[in-house]
């Protein structure tokens, strides 16, 4: 009796638990193909000037002289709230991960791409000004 | 002898206060590690999420 319900009791985590496993990785897969799928069309915004990586780990449309966003089209515009909404997912399972919130995981994944970003694209420095990226050479405060 | 008295008491009080000095500094060095853990566990954690986001993004910051 006592092997037949602990048989039943791993059967039924079994049952629950392997589903949710790959459901994660198929998921995490997806989104990381998706970005990576999206990541030459994001250049080209990034090196345009019109969107930039903001203090909380997400792109953002710049604004022009007038203080009014860059104008995209909706490709375009669908394109950074598909990206934004991926990056979120990703923050979220790592903060659930570690046991973090989604905003902490946001400013140091932000901390990261100010590091990696190339030269001329817009950042968002901690203070919340925006920068242009300076060269490699320049960034050696920000990997500490 | 009465005249030794008045000294031994005084001398009494002062290894009193000595002893008690002594018990106030090491509870002093007690607390410190104490305060210093939380900075840990902060930076701990941080770097962890640091890890997990070089996991995830690592490749696509390659491409």
């Amino acid at each position: 009796m006592k092997k037949l319900l602990a048989l039943s009791i791993a059967a039924l985590t079994l049952a629950f638990a392997v589903p949710q496993a790959l459901s994660a990785a198929d998921s995490a897969a997806t989104i990381k193909k998706n970005m990576a799928d999206r990541k030459p069309k994001i250049e080209v915004l990034k090196k345009a000037g019109s969107v930039g990586e903001n203090k909380t780990g997400y792109l953002e449309v710049m604004k022009d002289k007038d203080d009014k966003e860059v104008k995209l089209s909706d490709d375009e515009k669908k394109l950074i709230e598909d990206e934004n909404k991926d990056r979120k997912a990703v923050y979220t399972a790592i903060a659930k991960q570690e046991g973090s919130t989604v905003d902490k995981v946001g400013e140091l994944r932000a901390k990261q791409i100010r590091s990696k970003a190339a030269e001329g694209e817009f950042i968002q420095g901690e203070d919340g000004k925006w920068v242009k990226a300076p060269k490699p050479a320049e960034k050696k405060d920000e990997k500490k | 002898m009465k005249s030794f008295l008045p000294i031994l008491a005084a001398a009494a009080v002062l290894l009193g206060l000595g002893t008690s000095a002594c018990i106030r500094t090491q509870n002093e060095v007690d607390v410190k590690p104490i305060e210093i853990k939380p900075v840990h566990i902060t930076l701990d954690i941080n770097i962890r999420i640091e890890k997990a986001l070089d996991d995830f993004f690592g490749d696509l910051d390659s491409l």
